[in-house]
């Protein structure tokens, strides 16, 4: 991945080649191409605590805050989830908690990856997201 | 000759292209579509007879009333529900399930036991599993290794003198047609009453209920061609008397008083409120459809399509079906080699094929094989050939597409 950009700067990224990619397939074959970027969460560490509630295939989310930054790991196993994930994970890792807090993701209205996906997993990610954005108002500098 | 070609013109639904390519509808598991005689019986009854049913005597709530009646008489025809068995109109086959199980509580205790078996759908499981929490009752699950019900641990659940046993007719995970007959006689010898779920059976098998000789008989309208929202409790009068009311309102009840309240007759005691009268008329309808196209005919077909499908997924390569059943009906579910089936029905999407991916409500059944989930393919009877052939296609291409991807 490219490093040094802005929170905002990645999605863009992101968002830039999902719509230059434009059709359905080509979409799917980018977060299957971008799961396999994502490490994996070992299974012994997919405890029921580290679920995130309301996605159906299982999604589970490891969260840490060290020296002031939001660590952020996601893991499934459906690989267009994990692409998903993926997405997520390389924009909000390594931010700070100012920044995942007021986080206002665009990466699924923007490309037209919400149409393509069903309304349950849109839902679910969402909730991936809200998570991880709870985590971190939670560790807000004073 | 049974045509589907024809058919299919009787559901508008299925000419449709979905993300530019023909619909391909393979989970009629789930629900299946309404053809057009059954949309017109609900617009018709709205524009010309609708009224609420045994509340009046003016000229539409008689119509009303009758065409109602008329729809419970076409159920137990449908059924060969004979004159001691009552139909009882219910939101579906969950709710069915429900209201034998909530009238059962009271007469349930410590020493008594539930049976079920390891394939049934979540609605004809987790209701006896909470009955029994609550009763304090034995819940007992027999095992079904490969889809094919233990006879020896049947036998051993069945000398504990269960009160109940429920199974269903046609598992919705493996399509397993269960020895219904034999598992009858041998619980009613236990002295054991017999509930049938029969949402995945009441289209692709002849239901003889004067022959099964169960206790209650379940089904959806929604899988068999009518509207979502009404089912049937079809049961033993004697059995049904032994409910006991789980919902109280208009309609079921004889005289009301602050002091006292008694409960009318059967089947209206165990309907309390407005009944879902139109859909029930709808259903009456779709059983017309069903018994015009001719249900030896239709169960024929989806049998010969069940086995066409079976074939085809079978040469897809890395594809494993799940169970070994002697008799399939309808469904067959399997995992698509590598590939999560959750991605598998996105891509299945994308090419106009409509699967159902997941845990299809049947999380014991589903883990007796060792897996979480799996995708389903399911038959009606406007389904053809050449879409089988499409789909396993889509399978082949898919699994080949993302399975590139898949690092362990």
């Amino acid at each position: 991945m490219e490093e040094n950009l802005t929170l905002l700067e990645m999605e863009d990224s992101f968002i830039r080649d999902l719509n230059e990619l434009g059709d359905w397939f080509l979409q799917y074959e980018y977060l299957l191409a971008i799961s396999g970027e994502l490490p994996h969460i070992p299974a012994e560490e997919r405890t029921e605590d580290r679920r995130v509630q309301g996605c159906q295939s299982g999604v589970w989310l490891k969260l840490s805050c060290r020296e002031g930054r939001i660590r952020v790991l996601a893991d499934s196993d459906p690989l267009i989830i994990r692409g998903l994930l993926a997405i997520i994970v390389f924009t909000l890792d390594g931010r700070a908690p100012e920044e995942v807090a007021s986080y206002e993701p665009r990466f699924l209205t923007a490309t037209g990856l919400q149409k393509q996906i069903s309304v349950d997993r849109f839902n679910g990610i969402n909730s991936v997201i809200s998570t991880i954005k709870d985590f971190a108002a939670g560790h807000l500098r004073e | 000759m049974f045509a589907p070609e024809k058919i299919r013109g009787d559901f508008p639904i299925l000419s449709q292209t979905v993300n530019g390519r023909p619909l391909v509808y393979l989970d009629n598991a789930a629900t299946t579509q309404l053809p057009l005689c059954v949309l017109e019986s609900i617009r018709e009854h709205y524009c010309t007879n609708n009224a609420n049913v045994h509340r009046g005597i003016h000229a539409l709530s008689e119509r009303s009333t009758s065409a109602f009646e008329e729809a419970r008489e076409k159920v137990k025809t449908y059924l060969n529900a004979g004159g001691d068995r009552d139909v009882v109109f219910t939101q579906g086959t969950t709710d069915s399930i429900n209201l034998v199980a909530a009238g059962l509580r009271n007469s349930l205790g410590s020493g008594d036991s539930i049976v079920v078996t390891e394939l049934e759908h979540h609605s004809n499981f987790v209701p006896w599993q909470r009955l029994c929490r609550d009763s304090g009752a034995s819940f007992v699950v027999v095992p079904c290794p490969e889809g094919r019900l233990d006879e020896a641990a049947y036998e051993a659940a069945l000398a504990r003198k269960p009160r109940l046993v429920a199974a269903a007719q046609v598992s919705n995970l493996t399509g397993t047609v269960l020895p219904l007959e034999d598992m009858i006689r041998k619980a009613h010898r236990a002295g054991a009453l017999f509930l049938v779920d029969g949402a995945q059976g009441a289209r692709h098998e002849n239901t003889d209920l004067a022959a099964l000789d169960c206790d209650f008989y379940c089904f959806s309208g929604h899988k068999l061609m009518a509207p979502t929202g009404i089912g049937v409790l079809c049961g033993k009068r004697d059995a049904l008397e032994e409910l006991e009311p789980s919902r109280f309102g208009g309609g079921m009840v004889g005289t009301v008083t602050p002091a006292f309240t008694d409960h009318g007759p059967l089947p209206s005691r165990l309907e309390a409120g407005t009944p879902n009268y139109v859909g029930a008329i709808a259903l009456g309808r779709a059983l017309d459809y069903l018994t015009e196209l001719g249900r030896e005919d239709i169960a024929a077909w989806e049998q010969e399509l069940t086995r066409y499908a079976e074939e085809g997924l079978c040469r897809v390569p890395e594809v494993q079906i799940l169970g070994r059943p002697e008799r399939r009906a309808g469904v067959i579910s399997f995992l698509p080699g590598e590939v999560h089936p959750y991605d598998a029905a996105s891509f299945l999407d994308k090419f106009g094929v409509a699967m159902r991916s997941g845990t299809h409500c049947a999380q014991p059944a589903l883990r007796s094989f060792g897996v979480e989930s799996a995708l389903r393919l399911s038959v009606a009877f406007y389904n053809t050939k050449a879409e089988i052939d499409f789909a396993c296609e889509a399978l082949e291409k898919t699994i080949g597409m993302v399975r590139k991807w898949r690092k362990t």
